[in-house]
Order: C-alpha cells, then structure tokens, then sequence
C-alpha cells in the first residue's frame, strides 16, 4: 500500500477520537512597563515607564511539580516627547524573545512563576526635524528576568482557562549609542548630492525594573 | 510565606515602580546658542542652556562637545583663531572659559567681576575685561564700571585694575603693536582715555583729559589708535575736527607720562588710520568730509610734513593699503580713490551706483564693492566692483572690474590669503568664489540659502550658514568646489545630548 493511501485511511480514525490529547499550547496578551530611572531617558519620555504592549505564544510541558511554560514573545511600543520645546523625540522599542518560566501551583488559583527570555531588541530614535526625521535603528541583545503571580480561572467544564498574570523582574538590554542618526537620502541619487554628516546624540541606557499585566488562554 | 528578610527590597521597588519619575529639566529648554563661531580649523557653537560647546571640525568627521561652565553669556574668538573665550559663570562666581577646539579641552579662570566684555590683543596674548554700561546681570546689585581685568593668555594671569575716571564703562580697548618696548593698552572712555602697561600692572593707569582748545568740558572719545611704534596715540574725538595725538613717554620712575597735541588737518573730521608702512612712524591718516579732502598727519605737529589730497567728493572713510597707500570712499557716493602719500600718487575711479558692502584685500591691493542695483545703463541689477589699484606711469591707477550678478549679493567672507572672495546670493541657494587676481568665477549651488558666510582658515574651508535654524551649515573645501565633495551638517546642537552632567556636576 502506497503511504498516501495509509494516511488517507488512518484520517476517520482521527476525526473519531476523542479530544482528550489536544496540544498544550497557550496564547497571551498584555501590557510590559520598563521603568528607566536614567536622566538621558527624559529625552524621549515625559515620565520613566515605557509601556508597550505584547503577544505570546506558548507550549506547556507538564513536570512533576508545575509546569514548563515555553513561550516566543513579541512586544513593541513607542514613546515621544518635545526636544527643547521645538523638536519631538521619539523612541520605540521591539523585542523578539524567546522565553521560559516555571508555574508552580501554589494554591487552585495562585501560581508563582520565574521566566527568563532573551532574544533581540530592536531600537529606533527620531527627531522630528526638517527635511527628517533624523533616524537611527539599534538591534542588540535583549533579556528579562521576572518574578510574578499567575491567577488561572477555569472557564467551564472544557478543561480551558484564562490566567491573570502580574510579575516584576529586570529588562536587561545593553546602552543604545545613538551616534549615527540620519536624514532619509534621497530616492534616486545622482551622485551629485552634498553628504550628509550624522548626528551623535550618544548613549541611553534603557535598562531598569520591569512589570507585566498578562492575560493568557491556557488549554 | 515569611519573608521578612526581602521586605525591604520589595518595599524599594514598590517605591520606584510607582514614584518614577516626572520628566526633569535637562531637555525642557529651549536652545539659545550663542552666535556661531569659526577657528582656524572648526566652527564652534556655545549652547549655554547645555552647557555645552558642540565643536564641527572643517571636514565635519567628528563633531564633539565640550562641557563650559554655566551661564555663558558670550563668546569671542582669540586672536589668531586657535583659541574661544567664553565669559560665564554667576554675579557671585564669574569666570572665563579658554577653550581650545583642537585639543577639546577647557580651561576656567576666576574672575574678579562679571565682565561684559572682553578685547584681545591682535597677537592673542593680552586681553582687557571690561563692563559695559547696558548690560544687567541678575543677582548683581551694584559694581564699579571703572574696574577692568588684564589677562596673561599665556600665564593665565587675571590681574584687577581700576581706571578710577569719572567715566561710565569702556567704549573702546585698543593695544600698541607688540614690536614696541612696552605693552601699551588704551581704554576709551565716554570722558578721555586711560592709559597703563600691560608689563607693569601695579602703575595706576595714565587718565588723559580730552578737552579742546578753549574748551572746559571734556569730549567723547569715538575712536583710538596707536601708530606703528606705539609712541602715539591717535584719537578722534567728538565734535573736534583736529586729530588729537598723545605721545606717551617714560617718567623717571617709570609710570606713562602723556603729551597731548591737536593737530588741525581740515574741517568734519570723519575717518582716521595708521599708514601700514614701518617707515612712517609719526604719521596718521585722516579723512574730512567737510574740507573734502585727505591728509597725511604728521603726529608731531609739523604742519609743512603734511600730504594733503583734494577729493572731488565728501568721501568719509579710508582704509589703508600696504606701504603707505589708501583706499578712500563712502557707501553713498559713486567715487573712489586710491592714494599713495609717500609718493604723493592718487587715482580715481566712479562706480556704477553707491555700495552696501566693501571687502579689503589690502595684502592684494584690491577691494571688492557690492551694489545692490546699477544703473540701466549697466544692465540694471546687482552688481560686483572689483577694484585694483595699480601703477601708471605718473600716478597711481584705480581700475574697476564690473562682475554682473543675477541677484543682490549677501554675506561674503574672504579667505586668510586675501587671494579669493567667496559670497552668497542674498535669497538664492548659490555660493560664488571670485579669484581677486585672474577674477575667475566658480559657483556651487547649496541645498539652501546661505544667511552667512564663515572660513575655516587651515583647511580653507567655507562654512554656508543657513538661516532659519542656528545649527545648519555646510562645509565646502575651497579647493573643491563641487557638491560631491560638501558636507552639510544639520541639528548639531543637539550633539551628545544625551551624555550631558546630572546638575551640580
């Protein structure tokens, strides 16, 4: 028998299982905070929480105690304030992180958990200048350590839940050096332009205390 | 759980999670830099609401800046162009910054009061601190307006002074040749004129009265200048047709003893000025727009040494050429003469329209006029009048070069050979460079209109700025002259923005 034709067969046999076995995956959304103390961040902020906003996907790996959750998060937001009265600054930040945490349930509706991520932190300041903006894009390591609650309802009888998260940790990203902010060139060059010299602003650290409101759907 | 050990930490980041932070005051401020200056190899802009001096080399590689000291309020260029001082501090701390661009690096000096002003010696060795009598500083209750500071720019000297006239504030400071013995300076009053050694500060300062002939009152001091030895000064007064001349001696103990003389020349004394020549050293130029003519003074009163040239017109300025040749003319009037008073040669020349603007090229001797618009007989427009003053057979020639223009001429700066003219279009994006000898003409098209115009002496750059923002400029190499080879700098205020001090620091 051709493999075609096996798997072909083994299809009714799939549809009649019961889903008892579905994959233990997990999505989240929710809202991370980093609060920058640093004096340079006042650049680009009028307070020191940046907030942005993240999507999450996960897979659960049940152990003994607790459980595995492994998760690919996206999180992004942008944040302005005027330069000297004239000029706005703005700042946004994008992570792509690769993350872990253990849940352990403490009680039926109180999970402590840790996770740890690390990935890629994209940075990109602007001013808001003529002929602009002046741009620069920084991509750098970034990472996160975080201390938090899990808060899991069941929703029915289905086996579903929603999870209430609430952590604090550190955002751990390296001092962005802003030392090449440019001007867009021009689209069809014709070698005949006067050169544009960059702008060094110089560096701003964005490290600082981190916390999180999640809301996450759990198999 | 019991966790009393982690309660203080925890209770540390609750605080900062929910105190953190109000915007602070480092970015709230809008920039007021002071005007744009150019070194030999760098233009410098002092933001003082930064603290901040943003240095733009000539090649634009790096642009840096340098932390000064708070409230700067002004900023000169030391003579020759290597070194800016800027005059900061409060009316309780007053102090000088001595920055030097190429070395990104600043000196403070304490002051003894919160001078207004400040003038160099043309070797950049000396320096006199002065008040003006306008200026207001906040905090500063009263001061003593007679008080000027010497400074030592190679010892960093500062040594206090009183001038102790009855005079408001300094009008004018003006320092004697360095080839002469002693270091002369002249402080100009509103009522005569002061007078010390800068080798010998200790010696109160010399207070010449000014008072005419016949007169008990004393008069206005408008300008002063040292002849070529430093044994005279020159002064024109106001309303005194006569160049008063002080010739300054040596008293037994050394203090400046001063002889004052008036020497009639003609009537509405309007311009005076030192022949440039070493072997004139009881000379002075002086022009009389009432008389209509030109003179050459002899300091010591010696009637029958003077060289007198009749002008057709009421010229009033003059501006010496090399030896002991003169440029004469005025912006109103349509003639202009060349004079040699050694050889007692002049020639003249009559321009299309009067002019707004002059550049002297004395070392070329050449001058370039601007006029806004000629006559239709000329073609109408703005206009260029390079003159070259040349030797005749029997005199001395003025030949006028006319050089049409599209449009009105703006700033225009020469460069330190005094062998080109570079100048901007008053609203138009072009930049022109005009060679003095051959007149050839190269221009460069700008992204923008140039406001003004700076020139970078060591790698003879050119700096265009353009109006509008007080951080945009473009470089151009006066060797290549094409836009491949510019480079526009934009926003530099702004440089290392984000590396300022926390206050206090």
């Amino acid at each position: 028998m051709r493999r075609l034709d096996f798997c072909w067969a083994l299809l009714p046999a799939f549809l009649a299982t019961p889903v008892l076995a579905a994959p233990p995956l997990q999505a989240a959304v929710g809202l991370t905070t980093d609060v920058i103390t640093h004096r340079s961040y006042d650049l680009v902020d009028t307070n020191d929480h940046f907030t942005r906003g993240f999507v999450s996907a996960g897979y659960a790996l049940r152990l003994r105690e607790g459980n595995l959750n492994l998760d690919l998060t996206y999180s992004g937001g942008a944040t302005f304030a005027p330069l000297h009265l004239k000029t706005p600054a703005r700042l946004a930040l994008q992570t792509l992180e690769l993350g872990a945490s253990f849940h352990y349930p403490w009680f039926r509706h109180l999970e402590p958990y840790a996770r740890l991520g690390a990935g890629v932190g994209w940075a990109t300041l602007e001013l808001e200048v003529a002929n602009g903006p002046a741009r620069q894009r920084i991509v750098s390591p970034v990472g996160q350590a975080v201390l938090g609650l899990a808060a899991p309802v069941r929703l029915g009888q289905g086996g579903r839940s929603v999870v209430f998260d609430l952590g604090v940790g550190y955002a751990l990203r390296f001092d962005q050096n802003f030392d090449q902010l440019r001007r867009p060139e021009p689209a069809r060059p014709t070698g005949e332009e006067i050169s544009q010299a960059p702008l060094d602003l110089g560096r701003m650290p964005l490290h600082g205390l981190t916390y999180r409101l999640g809301l996450a759907l759990r198999p | 759980m019991k966790v009393p050990a982690m309660r203080t930490p925890l209770l540390l980041a609750s605080l900062v999670l929910v105190s953190c932070g109000s915007r602070g005051d480092l970015y709230t401020s809008e920039l007021k830099p002071l005007p744009l200056l150019a070194t030999s190899d760098a233009l410098v802009a002092v933001v003082p609401q930064t603290r901040r001096a943003v240095i733009v080399p000539a090649d634009a590689a790096a642009v840096t800046s340098v932390q000064i000291s708070e409230g700067a309020r002004s900023a000169h260029l030391v003579p020759p162009g290597e070194l800016v001082a800027i005059l900061a501090g409060t009316a309780r701390r007053p102090v000088l910054d001595l920055l030097s661009p190429d070395e990104r690096r600043v000196a403070t000096l304490g002051l003894p009061g919160p001078f207004d002003a400040i003038s160099f010696s043309p070797e950049g060795d000396l320096a006199v601190l002065t008040y003006s009598a306008a200026a207001r500083l906040p905090g500063l209750a009263a001061r003593n307006l007679n008080e000027i500071a010497l400074l030592d720019l190679v010892s960093h000297q500062v040594t206090r002074m009183l001038l102790d006239t009855e005079s408001l504030a300094p009008r004018q400071v003006v320092f004697a040749p360095r080839a002469s013995a002693r270091r002369l300076v002249a402080v100009a009053l509103d009522r005569g004129v002061a007078l010390f050694d800068a080798r010998r500060p200790e010696l109160p300062p010399r207070r010449i009265s000014l008072r005419p002939p016949g007169s008990t009152t004393e008069t206005t001091v408008l300008e002063a200048l040292f002849s070529s030895t430093g044994r005279y000064l020159f002064v024109r007064a106001s309303g005194v047709d006569d160049v008063v001349v002080v010739e300054i001696g040596e008293g037994a103990a050394g203090e400046l003893t001063a002889s004052v003389n008036f020497v009639a020349g003609g009537t509405g004394l309007s311009d005076i000025d030192a022949p440039a020549s070493a072997s004139l050293p009881h000379a002075v130029f002086a022009v009389y727009g009432g008389s209509k003519e030109a003179v050459l003074l002899d300091a010591r009163g010696i009637a029958d040494n003077a060289v007198r040239l009749p002008l057709n017109e009421a010229l009033t300025q003059l501006r010496p050429l090399d030896g002991a040749r003169a440029l004469i003319f005025d912006g109103k009037l349509r003639s202009v003469v060349a004079w040699d008073a050694g050889q007692r040669r002049s020639g003249s020349a009559v321009l299309e329209a009067g002019f707004d603007s002059i550049f002297l090229a004395p070392s070329q001797a050449r001058a370039v006029l601007t006029h806004p618009s000629v006559g239709a007989a000329a073609g109408g427009g703005a206009a260029l009048s390079v003159i070259s003053v040349e030797d005749a057979a029997s005199r001395l020639r003025a030949r006028v070069h006319p050089i049409q223009l599209a449009a009105p001429a703006g700033a225009g700066v020469l460069d330190a050979a005094e062998q080109h003219l570079f100048f901007a279009g008053k609203s138009d994006p072009t930049l022109v460079s005009l060679d003095l000898r051959s007149l050839e003409i190269r221009q460069f098209l700008l992204d923008a209109p140039a406001a003004g115009l700076l020139h970078l002496t060591r790698r003879d750059t050119v700096a265009a700025l353009h109006g509008g923002r007080p951080d945009d400029v473009t470089l151009i190499p006066a060797g290549a002259f094409e836009r491949p080879a510019a480079v526009r700098v934009r926003d530099f205020l702004f440089t290392a923005d984000l590396d300022r001090p926390f206050e206090g620091e």
